[in-house]
């Protein structure tokens, strides 16, 4: 239990410091580029949750364990919701440095792409009433559709040109970012993944039980 | 000061967001604590 107050201060002075720390100026991007504090974790969670979805997938085929059948939804529940904010505060952030919310980029083609692949997983398994032939085909539509997200994520906004700024590390593998927001970021990025923990947690209990009184 | 306030909202979109998430598994596994 304390590890959740820990949390939620660890989380508190890392928006104070997003807010209060002075960033570079970069040119294009002004104060905005504060975005980078909350929208890439937040995408990075999203993806922290695909793949212990996918893994897990793998592990239901593998021996046929209900246990996993359940871990696997309760990641792709929460991913899908990561994903969604992740869209909606880019498109917020879109609106005011490239004029609307929604150009169809690269960038979010590609998480549109996504949001429906994962979308789709869930009409997929509310679709099939048996347990273990809807728990079989779920595995192999996550696996499916984790072999999609390495494209959609990273190839696809690098191939094509793209408006959404340039990856933190940049097309000649350095990351060039200020220290002090470096920092940050990685506090933020480390406190996301505990808060995925925490929630993936919770997620979990109530998928098993509600799962197992079908 | 648009900028600021952009970063703002966007920082709220996120917490909402996660609270009320949250909120709701809370109650749910609380539901099922019940049931028991």
């Amino acid at each position: 239990m304390l590890w959740k107050y820990l949390l939620g201060l660890w989380m508190a002075a890392v928006i104070a410091a997003a807010h209060l720390l002075p960033i570079p100026q970069v040119k294009g991007l002004g104060e905005t580029a504060r975005i980078i504090f909350f929208h890439v974790p937040v995408a990075w969670v999203a993806l922290v949750a695909f793949t212990i979805a996918a893994i897990n997938s793998i592990r239901f085929l593998h021996g046929r364990n209900m246990e996993f059948d359940y871990r696997s939804y309760a990641a792709s529940q929460l991913g899908l919701f990561f994903c969604l904010l992740a869209t909606i505060t880019g498109s917020i952030w879109a609106k005011v440095t490239w004029g609307s919310f929604w150009n169809w980029d690269p960038r979010e083609s590609s998480i549109f792409v996504l949001l429906l692949i994962y979308g789709a997983y869930f009409a997929l398994r509310s679709a099939i009433e048996d347990e273990s032939r809807r728990a079989a085909l779920s595995a192999v539509y996550t696996i499916i559709a984790f072999v999609t997200v390495p494209f959609l994520v990273f190839v696809i906004p690098r191939v094509y040109f793209s408006l959404h700024p340039a990856p933190l590390v940049n097309v000649h593998g350095r990351l060039e970012m200020d220290i002090r927001m470096l920092l940050v970021f990685l506090a933020s990025l480390f406190g996301f993944t505990m808060l995925l923990f925490w929630m993936y947690q919770l997620q979990l209990t109530i998928t098993r039980q509600e799962l197992k009184e079908e | 000061m648009k900028e600021n306030m952009v970063f703002f909202v966007i920082n709220l979109v996120i917490w909402i967001g996660i609270f009320l998430y949250l909120l709701q598994l809370n109650y749910r596994v609380k539901k099922l604590e019940k049931k028991k």
